[in-house]
C-alpha cells in the first residue's frame, strides 16, 4: 500500500517535471519579461519535485538538509543558465533591436544593416586603435594633386594644409577632433600602418622584439588644382557646389563647396600651450555653430531638389526604353496639362512656351526649352516601374531603401528619386518627378555622374579622389577606373549627346557655347519652400570625345541659366584652355 | 613492483592534473587568441608571472599527491580555470578601459595577474602549513571581535566609491573589508551553531501566546537581521547584505533542519528592505531598473540595458575574444565581467562559466557531506555557500534575473580582496576535504 502511494508520488513528480520543462522551453520564446519570470519560478518549482522525492527518501537523515541546500543552489544556477539562453539566444534579436531602436530611431526600419551599425553606434567614445607595442611614429605622408602640387604635409610635427580650402575633401587630422575625409579613409597609408608586417607585430607582442620603423606613404589625388582654383573663384562667396568629373575614368577633377572652413585652424602644434588649445576649441565651436554649416560638403553630401536638370535623366530613360524613339520623336508642349483629377495642373515656367518649341514639338526642343508638360507626359509613358529602374541605374535610390553612395573615399550621401516606391504610383507624382518636382533629392555629384555616363557610352564609372599611393618611389595603390554598370545603351547615350548639343545650340543653355569646343548642357531652376530657387547647371564637353562632366548648384541663385551657367562656363573654359 | 608502488602517489591525483592542464590550455589559448586579434601586448614579465602561476598550481597538486591526505581534486582546477578567464578578460579589457577612462586603469591585467599569483601562494600556504582546524573554534571571539572592528573601522575611515563606503585605504591597496568579514562570519557562525546543536530538542518559549524558537536560534536570526540592515543602511551595500542573509540562513537551516527559520529570515529581510525602500533611493533604483530597465534607459537602467545588449550581441558563439565592445558597459571589469565574457564568448562561454560554479557548489557540498564532524561540515557548507551564492547574486543581477546588487564575481572580477579571499576559501575547503589528514592538524 505504501509502495503504491510512493510509485504514485514518483509518477506525479515526473509528470510535473515534464510540464515544468515544457513550460520553461515555451517561456524562453516569450516576449513578456514579467511572464517569463513567473514561468521561470513555476517551471523550476515543478522541476524540483523529482529530486525532492529522492531526497525525502534518502537514507541518511542528517544529510538531507545539505542535499536540499545543494538542490536550491543548483536550481539557482539553472535559472541563471536559462536566463542566459533567453538573453543570448532565443530572445537576443528582439533585445538588440529594442536597444538599437532607442539609440538610433531609424534602425527599426533597416533590419538588414542592424548588424553593421551595431559597433559604431555603441562606440560613441571610440576605443580606437591601440598599439601597445612601442612604434616609432613616422612623419605622416603628404597629399598632393595630380600634377604633384603638395596640398598637405607635416611641418615640424604639425600637420599643415597648404591649401586650406580643401578641407571638405582632404579633411583634417586633429588630435582633438579625430580624422576626417581622405586623412581618415587613407590613414592606413598616411600613418605608415600598412608597412607593419603582421608577423613582426605578433613577434613583438609575444617576445617584445623591435619593429622596424613604419614608413608613411604619400597620396596623389585626382584633383587638378588649376581647375579647382578656377571653380573656387567662379563660385566665389555664394553657397553652393561645383563638381567636375573626368568622363572616361570617374576621376574627380574638381570638387568645390562653399561655405568652407580652414582645416589648419583645428590642428594643434605638438607642444600645444593652453592658448593653442583654446584657440582650436574656439575655432571648432565657431565652425560647428555657424548656421550655414561649413562642415557640410555640399558637393557630395548636399541633397537638393534637382529641378529641370533631372529632365536629362528622364530623356535618357525615355530614349533607352524606346518611349521616345529618337531626339526627333514628336511630343506636344501644351501650356497646361491635367494629369489627375483634383490635383494642380502641370504648367510651364513660361506662358505660351509652345511658341518657342513649336507645336507639335520634338524631344530635342522640349528639352532645350525645358518644357514641363512635355516631360510630364514622357514620365507618364515611362511608368513608375521604368522610372524607378532607371533611377537605380543612375545611382538614385529611395529614402526607404537607400543605395550605397558611389564615392567611397569621403563622406557621401546617395541621392533619392522619392521617399518610397508607392509615391510614384500616383500619376501626378510620377509626372512631377519626371520634370523635376516631387520628392527627388540629389547631390551635385549625382548630377555630374548623370551627365558623365552619357558621355561615356552609357557606362557609369565609380567616382574617385585618390589616384595613387606611393612610398619611396614604389606605387602601393593605383586607382583603377571601375565601371559600375551600363546604365543606358551606347545608342541612347549618343542620342542624348545630340539632345544636349541642341540644348546649347537653340535652348536656354546657349550662353555656355565656347569657341572650338562643343558643349552640351542643361539648366535647372529648383523651387525651394522659401526664398529664391536654387540654380542648377550640368554640362558635358567636348561632345565629339567627351572629357569632362560638370555640375554646378548655387543655393537660392535664381535662374540656372543666369547664375550657375557662368560658373560652369569659366570652369570649362579654363579646363580646355580657351577664352570664352 | 616495488618501484611502481613507490611511485603510485604520482598517479593518485591524475584527475586534478588533467583538469589543471585543461584550465591552462584555456589560459594560453585565450591569450594567444588575444594577441592575434587584439593589439594586446603581454609582456615577458607577465608571461613569466603566469608561468609561475601554472608552476605553483602543478607543484601544489604534486605536493598534495605526495603527501597523500586525499584532498578534493576538482576544486583547485576550478579556481585555476576561473582565474584564467579573469586574466584573459582583463588583458582584453585593459587597453579599452585605458583608452576610455584613462590612467586609473593602467595595467589592470598586470595587477590582476599579481593577485592571482598571490592568491595561489596563499592557497598553497593554507594547504601545506599545518594549522589546526581547532583554532577556528578556539579563537571564536577573536574572529568575532576582529569582524566587529573591521565594520567599525570601515564605517569611520572607509573610502566611498559609487555611493557605497566599502573600501579601506591601506596605502598600497584599497582593501575591501567585507570580503574578510564574510570569511570571519562563516567561521564564527559555524562555531556558534555547532555549539548549540544539542538544543534542537528543547521546547519553545511562549511570549504573549506566540511561540518563539529557543533563544540560541533566535539570537543569530536577530544578529543576521541587524547586520544586514546595518550593511544596507550604513554601508549601502545591498549585495553583501543579501549574501550574508543567504549564508546565515543556509547555515541555520543546516543545523535546525527547519524551513521555518528560513521563511522567518526571508520575511525579516524582505520586511527590512521594504521598510527602507521609501527612504533610500538606491534600493528603489535597483528594484525599478530590475523590474523594467526601460523605465529610465539613459539613467538608472543604462548599465543593465548595456549589459543585456552586450549579452544579446554575443549570441550563441560570441563575437570572439577582442572582437566585441564589452567596455561600453560601465564596470565591465568588475561587477559586469560576466557580461563582458558573455559578449565575446557567447552563450557557450557563459554556460560553461555557470557550469563551473555549479560544479564548484556540488563539490563543496560533497566536501561538507563527507566532513568528519559537524563543525567541519557546517564550515565547508558555509564557505561553499558564501562563494557560490556570491557568484549567483552577481550573475543573476547582471543578467537581470534578480535586482542588481554590486558584488564581485569570485575568481573572475578585477580586485585583490575578492581574489585573495576566494583563494583562502578554496584553501580551507581543500583542508577540510582531506580525508586522511593526521590528528595534529585537526
Amino acid at each position: 500500500m505504501k509502495s503504491q502511494s510512493n510509485t504514485m508520488r514518483t509518477t506525479i513528480a515526473w509528470l510535473a517535471w515534464l510540464i515544468g520543462a515544457g513550460l520553461l522551453v515555451w517561456g524562453l520564446f516569450l516576449p513578456d519579461t514579467t511572464l517569463w519570470r513567473l514561468i521561470l519560478l513555476t517551471g523550476l518549482f515543478l522541476l524540483s519535485l523529482v529530486p525532492r522525492t529522492y531526497i525525502a527518501a534518502w537514507p541518511q537523515q542528517e544529510q538531507r538538509t545539505l542535499l536540499r541546500v545543494s538542490l536550491v543552489m543548483s536550481l539557482a544556477f539553472l535559472a541563471v543558465a536559462l536566463q542566459l539562453v533567453r538573453g543570448q539566444f532565443t530572445y537576443a534579436g528582439p533585445i538588440r533591436e529594442q536597444v538599437l531602436a532607442y539609440i538610433q530611431p531609424s534602425a527599426n526600419e533597416r533590419p538588414d544593416s542592424a548588424t553593421d551599425v551595431r559597433l559604431a553606434d555603441r562606440e560613441a567614445l571610440g576605443s580606437g586603435k591601440v598599439w601597445p607595442v612601442k612604434l616609432e611614429q613616422p612623419i605622416r605622408g603628404s597629399i598632393s594633386d595630380r600634377s604633384g602640387t603638395v596640398l598637405a604635409t607635416d611641418q615640424n610635427g604639425k600637420r599643415l594644409y597648404l591649401n586650406g580650402e580643401l578641407a571638405h575633401i582632404i579633411g583634417f587630422d586633429s588630435r582633438l577632433y579625430g580624422k576626417t575625409g581622405i586623412e581618415a579613409s587613407y590613414d592606413y597609408y598616411l600613418s605608415g600602418d600598412y608597412s607593419i608586417s603582421p608577423s613582426d607585430l605578433l613577434r613583438a607582442r609575444l617576445l617584445g622584439t623591435q619593429i622596424p620603423a613604419p614608413q608613411a606613404a604619400d597620396l596623389q589625388l585626382s584633383l587638378d588644382m588649376r581647375i579647382q582654383q578656377v571653380a573656387q573663384e567662379a563660385l566665389g562667396n555664394r553657397r553652393g557646389a561645383v563638381v567636375v568629373i573626368e568622363v572616361q575614368t570617374g576621376a574627380i577633377v574638381a570638387m568645390v563647396s562653399y561655405p568652407r572652413f580652414d582645416a589648419n585652424q583645428l590642428i594643434l602644434p605638438p607642444d600645444a600651450s593652453q592658448a593653442d588649445l583654446e584657440a582650436v576649441q574656439a575655432a571648432y565651436a565657431q565652425i560647428i555653430g555657424n548656421s550655414e554649416s561649413p562642415l557640410l560638403n555640399r558637393a557630395a553630401q548636399g541633397r537638393y531638389p534637382p529641378g529641370s536638370v533631372i529632365k536629362t535623366f528622364t530623356a535618357a530613360a525615355a530614349l533607352d526604353t524606346g518611349v521616345m524613339a529618337s531626339p526627333k520623336a514628336p511630343i506636344t508642349c501644351p501650356n497646361r496639362l491635367r494629369v489627375e483629377e483634383n490635383t494642380p495642373l502641370v504648367r510651364n515656367s513660361v506662358e505660351n512656351l509652345s511658341a518657342r518649341t513649336g507645336n507639335p514639338s520634338d524631344l530635342e526642343r522640349v528639352f532645350a526649352f525645358s518644357c514641363n508638360t512635355a516631360f510630364a507626359q514622357i514620365g507618364l509613358s515611362l511608368g513608375a516601374n521604368n522610372l524607378l529602374e532607371y533611377a537605380q541605374r543612375f545611382g538614385l535610390g529611395l529614402v526607404e531603401r537607400p543605395l550605397e553612395p558611389m564615392l567611397r573615399e569621403i563622406t557621401t550621401e546617395a541621392g533619392t528619386i522619392a521617399n518610397e516606391a508607392s509615391f510614384l504610383d500616383r500619376p501626378a507624382a510620377l509626372a512631377d518627378t519626371a520634370y523635376g518636382q516631387g520628392q527627388a533629392l540629389v547631390t551635385p555629384l549625382d548630377m555630374a555622374q548623370m551627365v558623365a555616363l552619357i558621355g561615356n557610352n552609357g557606362v557609369m564609372m565609380r567616382p574617385y579622389l585618390v589616384e595613387r599611393v606611393t612610398a619611396a618611389g614604389e606605387i602601393l595603390y593605383q586607382a583603377q577606373p571601375e565601371a559600375l554598370r551600363q546604365s543606358i545603351s551606347p545608342q541612347a547615350a549618343q542620342a542624348m549627346i545630340e539632345v544636349l548639343r541642341r540644348s546649347v545650340e537653340i535652348g536656354y543653355a546657349k550662353d555656355i557655347a565656347l569657341p572650338n569646343i562643343s558643349v552640351g548642357a542643361k539648366t535647372g531652376t529648383a523651387e525651394t519652400p522659401s526664398g529664391r530657387p536654387h540654380a542648377w547647371f550640368v554640362a558635358l564637353a567636348p561632345l565629339e570625345q567627351p572629357r569632362y562632366a560638370i555640375a554646378v548648384i548655387i543655393e537660392n541663385g535664381g535662374e540656372g541659366s543666369v547664375s550657375a551657367l557662368p560658373v560652369a562656363k569659366r570652369v570649362l573654359a579654363s579646363a580646355f584652355g580657351v577664352t570664352p | 613492483m616495488q618501484t611502481s608502488r613507490r611511485l603510485q602517489w604520482l598517479t593518485s591525483r591524475i584527475v586534478e592534473l588533467e583538469l589543471l592542464t585543461t584550465a591552462f590550455l584555456v589560459l594560453f589559448g585565450g591569450l594567444a587568441a588575444l594577441t592575434l586579434t587584439k593589439s594586446v601586448l603581454i609582456s615577458t614579465f607577465e608571461l613569466g608571472m603566469l608561468g609561475l602561476f601554472v608552476l605553483i598550481m602543478y607543484l601544489t597538486s604534486f605536493a598534495m599527491a605526495w603527501r597523500g591526505w586525499g584532498e578534493n581534486q576538482v576544486i583547485l582546477p576550478m579556481a585555476a580555470l576561473l582565474a584564467s578567464c579573469s586574466v584573459i578578460m582583463l588583458q582584453r579589457l585593459g587597453p579599452d578601459l585605458l583608452a576610455r577612462y584613462g590612467e586609473a586603469y593602467q595595467q589592470i591585467a598586470f595587477k590582476q595577474t599579481i593577485w592571482v599569483l598571490v592568491g595561489t601562494v596563499l592557497a598553497a600556504l593554507i594547504i601545506f602549513v599545518p594549522w589546526r582546524i581547532y583554532w577556528l573554534r578556539h579563537y571564536r571571539y577573536t574572529w568575532l571581535l576582529l569582524g566587529i572592528v573591521l565594520v567599525v573601522v570601515t564605517i569611520f575611515f572607509g573610502v566611498e566609491r559609487n555611493g557605497a563606503r566599502l573600501w579601506l585605504n591601506l596605502g598600497f591597496l584599497q582593501f575591501q573589508p567585507v570580503e574578510l568579514l564574510k570569511l570571519l562570519l562563516v567561521i564564527y557562525f559555524a562555531t556558534y551553531l555547532d555549539d548549540h546543536r544539542d538544543l534542537i530538542g528543547l521546547g519553545h518559549y511562549r511570549i504573549f501566546g506566540i511561540s518563539l524558537p529557543p533563544l540560541p536560534y533566535l539570537l543569530p536570526l536577530v544578529l543576521m537581521w541587524g547586520l544586514t540592515m546595518g550593511l544596507m543602511i550604513i554601508q549601502r551595500d545591498l549585495g553583501v547584505a543579501l549574501l550574508f542573509a543567504i549564508v546565515m540562513l543556509t547555515m541555520l537551516y543546516l543545523v535546525t533542519a527547519q524551513i521555518g527559520y528560513v521563511v522567518t529570515g526571508i520575511v525579516l529581510f524582505v520586511l527590512g528592505a521594504a521598510l527602507i525602500y521609501p527612504y533610500f533611493g538606491y534600493v528603489r533604483i535597483r528594484f525599478i531598473s530590475w523590474y523594467n530597465p526601460w523605465f529610465d534607459p539613459s539613467g538608472a537602467g543604462y548599465q543593465i540595458i548595456q549589459a543585456l545588449y552586450s549579452l544579446a550581441s554575443g549570441g550563441l558563439f560570441g563575437l570572439g575574444l577582442g572582437q566585441g565592445n564589452p567596455a561600453s558597459v560601465p564596470e565591465s571589469h568588475t561587477d559586469f565581467i560576466f557580461t563582458s565574457l558573455g559578449e565575446e564568448l557567447g552563450l557557450l562561454g557563459t554556460l560553461a562559466i555557470t557550469g563551473c560554479y555549479l560544479l564548484f557548489a556540488c563539490q563543496g557540498y560533497i566536501v561538507a557531506l563527507r566532513a568528519r564532524d559537524g563543525f567541519q561540515q557546517l564550515l565547508a557548507a558555509g564557505l561553499t555557500t558564501a562563494l557560490v551564492a556570491q557568484a549567483f547574486i552577481i550573475m543573476a543581477g547582471t543578467t537581470n534575473l534578480i535586482p542588481l546588487t554590486g558584488i564581485t564575481l569570485p575568481f573572475v572580477s578585477y580586485g585583490g580582496s575578492s581574489m585573495l579571499m576566494s583563494f583562502v576559501i578554496i584553501g580551507m575547503l581543500l583542508r577540510i576535504s582531506a580525508s586522511n589528514k593526521p590528528a595534529y592538524v585537526l
